[in-house]
């Protein structure tokens, strides 16, 4: 079915204005010029899905650091949460079989072998809260936690990378939360353990090693390559970029 | 010594395309191109990949147009085969015809 007069999808555009190099700006514009011609809506969304995949791709084959960089962090991340709360998940177990009082005490325990006694603390309030809420209090605070520590981990690497504007820092946030939400939430209803290894299994680990890394690796990886990606003038014309670059 | 910076199929088929467009090698004509002679459907956004490989390695050259209103106000990119492209498809077509040679199996047009 022939539309010359109709408007691509706007969302799939500026999808890949946002997520591709600033130098496919052509290809956006091949993109319009072909839907013009006839391509159906289907037709364009998987072009800019595909074009962002590629995009994505190349720019972790030029740049292998980057992908370094996000599983270093990622794993850092893991061992921070496992060192504050390996106890957790036994106090959680453990909380079935005893009475309040030696549940208690149990806990205060805990926030004595912990190695940051003041965040445990703060996760352990979620015990006292009733279920659903007790859950919701768990999730937001894992997320946070990951979110503050990926913030670090963006704004380092922007510093070290000369690259740390205000407008760079939060689009990576951005990106990263988005990722972070959409992951850890259902993540946390499917069960997936968030700290304690100890308790899996060794066939299980590896597994929850990947489930729990996947997220923070692809939030760090998204962020710094949407900060790295140079801004498009405001026109969305990349000629006036490309005459100021080294080309 | 460097090694020798190899064309893959779809590379070469990228910069076959680009040669037979002449003035005109941009996105679009490029995708029509290589549909048309292989009656395969191909992605801009992997043409696009392998042209910025191809530039990298110094086998094409690209210059960007007049932003035009038909394509939302973005400019046409145009590519060229630079002189070490061409060598290196040439050589690819000698490297080609010399394993074809000699080979009862593909002689005579059929599969």
């Amino acid at each position: 079915m022939r539309k010359a007069s109709s408007e691509p999808p706007k969302l799939a555009t500026w999808l890949l204005e946002q997520f591709s190099p600033v130098l496919d700006a052509s290809l956006a514009g091949d993109l319009i010029e072909s839907f013009r011609q006839g391509r159906s809506s289907g037709w364009y969304w998987r072009e800019v899905l595909w074009a962002i995949l590629v995009a994505f791709l190349h720019s972790l084959r030029k740049q292998w650091g980057r992908l370094a960089y996000a599983v270093v962090c990622s794993w850092l991340i893991s061992a921070t949460w496992s060192s504050i709360f390996h106890v957790s998940t036994r106090v959680y177990v453990r909380s079935a079989e005893f009475a309040d009082g030696a549940m208690r005490l149990h806990w205060e325990r805990a926030v004595e072998s912990t190695t940051v006694p003041a965040v445990y603390a703060l996760y352990a309030k979620s015990y006292g809260i009733h279920w659903p809420w007790s859950l919701v209090y768990q999730v937001a605070f894992y997320l946070v936690f990951q979110v503050v520590i990926v913030a670090l981990a963006l704004g380092a690497y922007l510093g070290f990378a000369r690259m740390l504007k205000t407008q760079n820092f939060l689009r990576a946030l951005a990106v990263a939360l988005v990722i972070l939400v959409g992951a850890v939430v259902p993540a946390t209803f499917l069960g997936i353990p968030t700290g304690d290894f100890q308790s899996l299994s060794l066939l299980r680990q590896p597994v929850v090693c990947v489930l729990i890394w996947a997220p923070t690796i692809m939030a760090l990886l998204i962020g710094t390559w949407m900060a790295d990606r140079p801004q498009l003038n405001a026109s969305g014309n990349p000629a006036a970029w490309l005459a100021g670059s080294d080309a | 010594m460097r090694a020798p910076t190899y064309l893959s199929e779809f590379e070469l088929i990228v910069m076959l395309a680009v040669l037979r467009l002449g003035d005109n090698a941009y996105g679009v004509p490029i995708a029509r191109e290589i549909e048309d002679q292989t009656k395969r459907e191909v992605k801009l956004g992997s043409i696009y990949a392998a042209l910025e490989r191809l530039e990298e390695k110094g086998f094409v050259v690209s210059e960007l147009g007049e932003p035009t209103r038909e394509r939302g106000g973005r400019a046409k990119r145009y590519f060229r085969v630079t002189k070490i492209g061409m060598r290196r498809v040439r050589e690819t077509q000698q490297t080609f015809i010399k394993l074809w040679q000699g080979l009862p199996e593909l002689e005579g047009g059929r599969l």
